[in-house]
């Protein structure tokens, strides 16, 4: 049989006022750890902003859409904008299915989610409305 | 066209029934493969993980695919004991918007809105069955 699950690299940089999350390679269960370790280092406090770039992402499963969701969560929290750069076009499907499109705004490129982050509402909701709270 | 695989509850299986599902998909030129995929990963994921929790990882899960001219049908079954039957009763009515925050959980939600259909059944060997059942186009053979 075949190997383990390809881990995830995950690159951080920042892009103007904003903080950028790179994700390349399969986002899904045992990646829990990587994903958690590299936001938590992330200082929240220091970015208007986050863009979650998922151009590079080959696969999701739900632990990956529940990370996004735990993140997207301490932002709101913050008051901090995210955005999503999804090229993939069943990705894109996933986050329409799940709603998380609602809370995390999705874009192809970076320049419309600098643009999404900079306008006065990137959100259709947020996240205490996203869970009916 | 049917499939029948055994292999150990362990992590390293759920990427390799991923990769035969998707590849049997791609030669099939079944349309609708990440979809298909996608919610066979998550059933195959949670069978895993519940037969790790539940410590028997000795035991084999079963993958069995169906393919036929204008539908699929996957089962998976394991051993863990089954998903309580409030539960199952429950996601009839639960959303995504329900969940709480959790990284976990959200696995038969998204089966249950991929797929065309969605069972379980608890088997007389202590098994615990999960199917699902999905409309196929071939590619190119479309109407």
């Amino acid at each position: 049989m075949s190997g383990k699950e390809k881990s995830i690299t995950v690159k951080i940089e920042r892009v103007e006022v904003y903080e950028k999350i790179s994700f390349q390679g399969n986002l899904v269960y045992n990646s829990i750890e990587t994903v958690g370790n590299a936001f938590d280092k992330l200082d929240l406090s220091l970015y208007e902003g986050f863009i979650l770039n998922m151009s590079d992402v080959n696969y999701i499963d739900s632990t990956g859409f529940g990370m996004f969701i735990n993140f997207t969560k301490k932002l709101h929290a913050r008051n901090k904008k995210v955005v999503a750069i999804v090229t993939d076009e069943f990705i894109e499907e996933l986050f329409d299915i799940s709603q998380m499109n609602l809370i995390i705004p999705i874009v192809k490129t970076e320049e419309e989610a600098k643009q999404l982050l900079k306008s006065k509402i990137s959100t259709l909701k947020t996240i205490e409305e996203y869970f009916k709270r | 066209m049917e499939l029948k695989i055994k292999l150990p509850a362990c992590e390293e299986s759920i990427p390799f029934l991923r990769e035969l599902v998707m590849h049997t998909l791609v030669l099939r030129n079944i349309r609708e493969r990440k979809r298909i995929v996608f919610a066979c990963n998550e059933a195959v994921m949670n069978s895993v993980q519940a037969m790790i929790e539940k410590g028997k990882m000795h035991k084999d899960i079963v993958l069995h695919m169906k393919i036929y001219d204008s539908e699929i049908e996957l089962n998976v079954v394991d051993y863990a004991g089954g998903i309580p039957e409030d539960t199952q009763k429950k996601l009839n009515q639960l959303t995504f918007t329900d969940m709480e925050d959790s990284i976990r959980g959200r696995g038969l939600l998204f089966i249950k809105n991929i797929m065309d259909e969605l069972w379980f059944r608890y088997l007389e060997n202590q098994g615990f069955l999960v199917g699902m059942r999905a409309k196929i186009t071939i590619e190119g053979e479309e109407i």
